[in-house]
C-alpha cells in the first residue's frame, strides 16, 4: 500500500458528517444552558463597588478605635460578669482620703504583713493575695493623687516630709594642714650651696 | 424602586451581547470537527453527536476564556476526544454485561453499529488499524486526516511542537501500512 492509498482510505474514512438536525439540537442545548457569566467586566461597577469597601473599612476602623479608646481606661479596673470572683486582697486598715498620712503609717509598726481581712469563700477560684500595708497605702495615695489630677513626684515616706525627705544633710570636713617635708628642704638646700 | 434599580444596574453593568453571536460563529465552523473526533472514536452516528453536542455545551460554559478561534478548537477537540473515549469504555462495559446476561452468541453492539458507517470490510480493516495504534498516535493521525488539518494546525490542537507531531504521524502512517498490507 502507497501513501496515496493510506491518504485516500483515511480521507474517505473521515469523511463523516453530522445529521441535519445536530446544529439545530446543539442551539437547543445550549439556549436550554444557563448564560455563562452574561456580565461583563463593568469599571464603574468596580469603582463603585471599590469605594463602598472603602467607606465601610474606615467607618468600622473609626468607630472600632474610638470605642476602644473610650473603653480601655475602664477595662483595667471592670471584671467581666462572666468571670469568677476576683483575688481578696487584704490590707492593712483603709486608707481614707481624710486620714493624714502619719497617722495611717502607724499600723505598718504593729505588723509589717497584713492577715486578710475577708476570708475566702468556697467560691472563689483565686487565692488570697495578702498585700503589705506599705504597698496598700502607697498605691491608696497613687490612687487618691490620680483622681485628683496631681501625682507627686515623690511619694512621703513614713514621719518624714518631703521637704526633710529632700534635704541632704551637711558634711563635716575638719580643716586639713599641710607642712613641708623637712629633708626635701635640706636637699634643695644643698643643691643651691653646690 | 426595582425599576431605578434595574436602571442603575444597567446603567453599570452591561450584559454581552457580542458573545452569543462569537459562539454561534465557533458553533457553526467546529461542530463539525467534533463530530468527526468523537465518531473516530465512538463510531457510531448519535453517539457520536451526542457527544459533540455535550463537548459543545461544555464548550459554552467556559466560552469566556475560549473565545479564542485556535484555543477554542484545541479545548473542543481535547474535550471531545476525552468525553468519546470514556462513553466508548461505558458501551464496552455494557455491552459486556449485556452479552452475559442476555445472549451470549450474538455480535457486540459496536460491531453491529459499526456495520451501519463502514461500507466495506477494507474500510473495517482501516478502522481495526486505527483503533490498533496508541492513543498518542490515534489522535494525530485522526486530526491531520480531518479536514484537511496540516502539521501546523494538528500541533495547535494538540498542544505539542511539530516536530512531535511529524514522527507520531509517520509511526502512524508505517503501523497503518503495515496493518494494511
Amino acid at each position: 500500500m502507497t501513501d496515496h492509498d493510506l491518504d485516500q482510505q483515511l480521507a474517505a474514512a473521515f469523511d463523516v458528517a453530522p445529521s441535519s438536525d445536530f446544529l439545530a439540537r446543539v442551539r437547543t442545548a445550549v439556549a436550554a444552558e444557563s448564560a455563562p457569566a452574561r456580565w461583563h467586566f463593568s469599571w464603574p461597577l468596580a469603582v463603585a463597588g471599590s469605594a463602598m469597601v472603602a467607606a465601610i473599612g474606615v467607618t468600622a476602623s473609626i468607630g472600632w478605635l474610638s470605642r476602644d479608646m473610650s473603653s480601655s481606661p475602664r477595662a483595667v479596673l471592670s471584671v467581666p460578669p462572666s468571670a469568677p470572683p476576683a483575688p481578696t486582697v487584704a490590707t492593712a486598715p483603709a486608707v481614707t482620703s481624710n486620714t493624714p498620712m502619719p497617722e495611717v503609717s502607724r499600723s505598718r509598726q504593729r505588723s509589717r504583713m497584713a492577715v486578710p481581712a475577708v476570708a475566702p469563700t468556697a467560691s472563689s477560684t483565686f487565692p488570697t493575695v495578702i498585700v503589705s500595708s506599705d504597698d496598700a497605702r502607697g498605691l491608696g495615695v497613687l490612687i487618691r493623687a490620680a483622681r485628683a489630677a496631681s501625682i507627686p513626684a515623690v511619694l512621703p515616706m513614713d514621719n518624714v516630709s518631703v521637704k526633710d525627705a529632700l534635704t541632704v544633710p551637711r558634711l563635716e570636713i575638719a580643716p586639713v594642714a599641710i607642712e613641708p617635708l623637712a629633708d626635701l628642704t635640706r636637699l634643695e638646700q644643698g643643691d643651691r650651696q653646690q | 424602586m426595582h425599576e431605578r434599580a434595574a436602571l442603575l444596574a444597567g446603567s453599570l453593568v452591561k450584559p454581552d451581547e457580542t458573545l452569543d453571536r462569537e459562539f454561534e460563529r465557533r458553533l457553526v465552523e467546529s461542530s463539525t470537527l467534533a463530530y468527526r473526533v468523537a465518531f473516530s472514536v465512538i463510531r457510531h452516528q448519535h453517539d457520536a453527536e451526542d457527544i459533540a453536542q455535550e463537548a459543545m455545551v461544555k464548550a459554552y460554559r467556559n466560552f469566556r476564556r475560549l473565545r479564542d478561534r485556535e484555543r477554542f478548537r484545541a479545548w473542543l477537540v481535547r474535550t471531545t476526544w476525552r468525553t468519546a473515549l470514556d462513553r466508548q469504555r461505558a458501551n464496552r462495559r455494557r455491552a459486556v454485561r449485556e452479552v452475559a446476561v442476555e445472549a451470549p452468541a450474538t455480535a457486540p453492539v459496536g460491531q453491529s453499529v459499526a456495520r451501519d458507517h463502514l461500507a466495506s470490510d477494507r474500510s473495517a480493516d482501516l478502522w481495526a488499524a486505527i483503533d490498533a495504534l496508541p492513543e498518542k498516535l490515534r489522535v494525530a493521525i485522526v486530526l491531520a486526516s480531518i479536514e484537511g488539518h496540516d502539521i501546523r494546525e494538528v500541533a495547535t490542537l494538540l498542544g505539542i511542537p511539530e516536530g512531535t507531531v511529524k514522527s507520531r504521524l509517520f509511526l502512524a502512517r508505517q503501523r497503518l501500512k503495515e496493518a494494511l498490507r
